[in-house]
């Protein structure tokens, strides 16, 4: 292409692009400066703390919650969220124990498992795209739907699971590296390539931050935002494997909490709840992060309820800095009302 | 209660020989960059004072300054005299300067007049005093030419009557000054007039009125005089009308306009240059019976290979649903579209991109591009299965692409990963302008190209839609600005969903006063 095109006067100003690169490479990295800061912290609370069976420790604890994290990622980065997931793992553990319980293989108690959770997030999103309901509510309803409905099938007791290649799988370890650690890292790695690496990745993106404008530039975005859901419903899935395996029981009540978890870690991990914006990586930092946290506070022997108020605080900072005033706007504030005060 | 309501705002200012407002020294500087350096400035009482200067200049902080909505680092504002300190904008409004910025600040489900005494509603016994506050914003919009229901909920007007009230408001604050930012942007040009009209008597009766517009043609038709500032500093104040419109866009640019078409069209000089060729002849899209279900009616015309189609027309006449339906973004009740002599299905901006035909919104920030994203991201946005394998990005052919395109459309200090968001008008214009390059589109639809652009980036946008025509391409022109219209190589005129005339290449010069009359 040739555009002889005129020259105007160059506005180029150094200074401000090096600050510019200085501070989305700051952003990008102060995610792993806080995790530094916090194993920091750590290593001098509790001598136990650095010691490979405490970290082994914390990542199996966070890796539950990562999972559902990426999956969550992938429906809060369209501008939507998810509620459901925590229910859903829950029908995962109730639907795979019954299944094995019934002399079904392991395999294929996996497989049917995946597929029924995956068609709930289908479901969700069909609900959101289709039916025009917004995610928070239609998500929140499918919440309550998929709780009773694991309640009724798993008809009052708890169903234990038998099946050893099935806790092996999912509960056992890799050499020394616990199984669930192995399915988080596979996880995370696929999400963060689909994410930064393909069409879709760069679609959802694009969809979450401007919805209108990804609409205008032919993006297929009832394809992708049922997709997103898909893949939310089936990571729960995949986290109520775990779980199931890690308790050997199928049981509708414990899931519970999961989805405000997985929600914590993804915002946590930097990514803003209007869409388009953060990673899978950052998420599941998100979710270490909290994890770290909490091990520490166990390690310290504080108490389950002051550790919940520290937990809520946490995430509240976090998002302070992320997609909130951040400090450069609080200290804005408080200088200019310092001034005026002192003026007046 | 009963003292004309109006007049004293004004008498407070008459009173004094002391200039309403001045400033003097004025900086401000944001980490690193000087986005004001020692303005000084003196408004009078009766004046309308033009603002201009390109985006960047700092206008904007100049405003802000005023409105008290951030403090200059250096440099003194003075009211009638009195050295001031706006650290709060309500400082600045008790000090009878009021702002009125572009989206106005009025609540839409409340009345007129409760809008009009918004925080300063009269009381009686307590309550509030419905009658007095009636009575009292029914004078003041009548004061300043509008007769509006003020019962009405302010969200059922037009933007020229919601100006009015907002006008009324200021009023009511006893305003010695308002400052006016960008007010016609969105405004028709009947009701410009109007707006004018009603600056015109505020300035008679003694108001000091700040004006900022992109649009000379306001400036020269009411102003007294105008500041032009430039990278932060105050250029020079220029008497109006008698100042020459060249010698201010050169005190604007900091350069002589090229001989370029804007610059020759705004010359005002015999011949009307053209984007296109004019020699344009073989059909390339063709519309018959076209229409939606709100605005559009029977809309048939053909669009050639080659050639600037203008569709004229006035705000709200039908030309953004117009554009919207030759791209499928909005749903059509009946008419055939062909490309080529084959009827095109067009249901969706996918079917408008697959066959090449891109569309570049008025509402760029909602519809033009993801703010967020980088210029790479937008611009491969709209073609990303040519920037892949398998699903695959080839992150290395779209880097190529971003660094070639920021090169050949000339978007100066840019780096291909900055966010879209943070780019003046016109470069974001380019932006998309490069999507539908990169997606191979054959036909550009133009809805407003330089809405909200400054001059000489406008200038740009309209040398790469020329060159786009004559590599072949095609161009619908939606416009509400009369250059633009006098630039396109055949003109439609659109008004009230339907086409109600055309003119050839050789009669756009002849009919101008027909078109002209359309925007009056």
């Amino acid at each position: 292409m040739d555009l002889p095109l005129p020259k105007s006067a160059a506005i180029s100003s150094d200074d401000r692009k090096v600050r510019d690169r200085f501070l989305i490479a700051f952003s990008k990295m102060y995610l792993f400066l806080v995790f530094a800061v916090i194993i920091l912290v750590g290593t001098f609370v509790s001598r136990f703390f650095l010691t490979p069976r405490n970290l082994v420790n914390i990542i199996t604890a966070a890796s539950i919650t990562s999972v559902l994290a990426v999956g969550q990622f992938f429906v809060i980065v369209t501008g939507g969220i998810d509620l459901s997931v925590g229910s859903l793992a829950a029908l995962s553990t109730v639907v795979s124990a019954i299944l094995m319980a019934n002399h079904q293989s392991a395999g294929v108690a996996i497989l049917l498992t995946l597929l029924i959770c995956g068609a709930v997030g289908l479901m969700n999103g069909l609900l959101v795209v289709y039916a025009g309901i917004t995610p928070f509510i239609a998500t929140l309803a499918m919440l309550s739907i998929v709780e009773g409905f694991s309640y009724i099938i798993q008809t009052g007791e708890l169903i234990q699971i038998a099946d050893k290649g099935f806790a092996a799988l999912f509960a056992g370890s890799l050499g020394p590296i616990p199984a669930p650690v192995v399915v988080f890292l596979i996880i995370t790695a696929i999400a963060a390539f689909v994410m930064n690496n393909t069409t879709t990745g760069r679609e959802l993106y694009a969809i979450g931050g401007n919805r209108e404008a990804a609409r205008l530039s032919g993006l297929p975005l009832s394809r992708d935002l049922l997709l997103a859901y898909v893949v939310s419903g089936f990571l729960a899935g995949l986290a109520g494997l775990m779980l199931a395996a890690q308790l050997l029981e199928g049981s509708s009540l414990i899931g519970q909490g999961y989805e405000l978890d997985s929600i914590a870690a993804v915002v946590v991990g930097g990514a803003s709840l209007f869409g388009g914006s953060g990673d899978p990586i950052r998420a599941v930092i998100g979710g270490l992060i909290i994890a770290t946290i909490l091990n520490i506070m166990n390690l310290m022997g504080i108490q389950s309820q002051p550790q919940l108020v520290i937990k809520g605080l946490v995430i509240l900072i976090a998002v302070f800095f992320t997609s909130g005033t951040g400090l450069r706007g609080l200290l804005k504030t408080l200088r200019s009302r310092t001034r005026g005060s002192a003026r007046a | 209660m009963n003292s004309d309501l109006p007049s004293r705002a004004v008498q407070a200012s008459k009173g004094s020989t002391e200039p309403p407002l001045t400033v003097s020294g004025l900086t401000k500087s944001y980490v690193g960059v000087k986005a004001l350096r020692e303005v000084s400035l003196t408004f009078l009482a009766g004046e309308a004072h033009a603002i201009a200067g390109q985006n960047g200049a700092g206008k904007s902080t100049l405003i802000r300054m005023l409105a008290g909505a951030e403090q200059p680092d250096a440099g003194s504002i003075k009211v009638l005299g009195a050295p001031m300190t706006f650290d709060t904008p309500q400082a600045a409004q008790r000090a009878g300067i009021v702002t009125i910025y572009q989206e106005l600040s009025l609540v839409p489900r409340l009345s007129v007049a409760e809008n009009v005494f918004m925080g300063d509603l009269p009381l009686k016994g307590g309550v509030v005093d419905r009658r007095t506050m009636r009575r009292e914003a029914g004078r003041a919009l009548e004061w300043l030419g509008f007769a509006i229901d003020v019962d009405a909920p302010v969200g059922s007007l037009g933007v020229a009557q919601q100006q009015a009230v907002e006008l009324a408001k200021a009023l009511h604050r006893s305003a010695k000054v308002i400052l006016l930012d960008e007010p016609t942007a969105t405004l028709p040009a009947p009701d410009v007039k109007r707006l004018i009209a009603v600056l015109k008597t505020l300035c008679e009766r003694g108001v000091a009125v700040i004006y900022i517009s992109h649009r000379f043609e306001e400036l020269y038709e009411f102003c007294h005089r105008v500041s032009v500032l430039r990278d932060g500093a105050l250029v020079g104040t220029y008497d109006l009308p008698g100042t020459e419109h060249s010698v201010l866009m050169r005190a604007m640019i900091g350069r002589a306009l090229r001989t370029s078409i804007l610059g020759r069209s705004l010359e005002e000089s015999g011949e009307r240059p053209r984007l296109g060729t004019g020699t344009a002849s073989e059909t390339l899209l063709s519309v018959k019976g076209l229409q939606d279900q709100s605005v559009l009616r029977d809309i048939t015309f053909d669009l050639r290979r080659g050639e600037v189609l203008g569709v004229a027309g006035l705000v709200g006449s039908g030309q953004t649903e117009l554009a919207n339906c030759l791209f499928g973004a909005q749903e059509r009740v009946a008419g055939q579209i062909s490309l080529n002599g084959q009827a095109l299905k067009l249901d969706s901006p996918r079917d408008a991109i697959r066959n090449g035909i891109g569309l570049l919104p008025q509402d760029r920030k909602h519809q033009g591009f993801v703010r967020h994203m980088s210029i790479t991201h937008n611009m491969t946005l709209a073609s990303l299965s040519g920037f892949s394998r398998y699903t695959i990005l080839n992150k290395n052919k779209e880097r190529d692409l971003a660094q070639e395109m920021i090169k050949t459309l000339v978007m100066r200090s840019v780096v291909p990963d900055k966010a879209v968001g943070t780019l003046s008008g016109g470069t974001q214009q380019k932006v998309i302008f490069a999507k539908w390059l990169a997606s191979t589109a054959k036909i550009l639809l133009f809805d407003e190209p330089t809405r909200g652009i400054d001059v000489g980036a406008k200038e740009e946008i309209y040398e790469l839609m020329a060159q786009f025509v004559r590599q072949g391409g095609s161009v619908l022109m939606f416009t509400s600005e009369l250059p633009e219209v006098m630039m396109s190589d055949r003109v439609l005129i659109l008004a009230r969903g339907r086409l109600v005339g055309s003119l050839k290449h050789e009669e756009i010069d002849a009919h101008g006063d027909a078109i002209l009359n359309l925007f009056r």
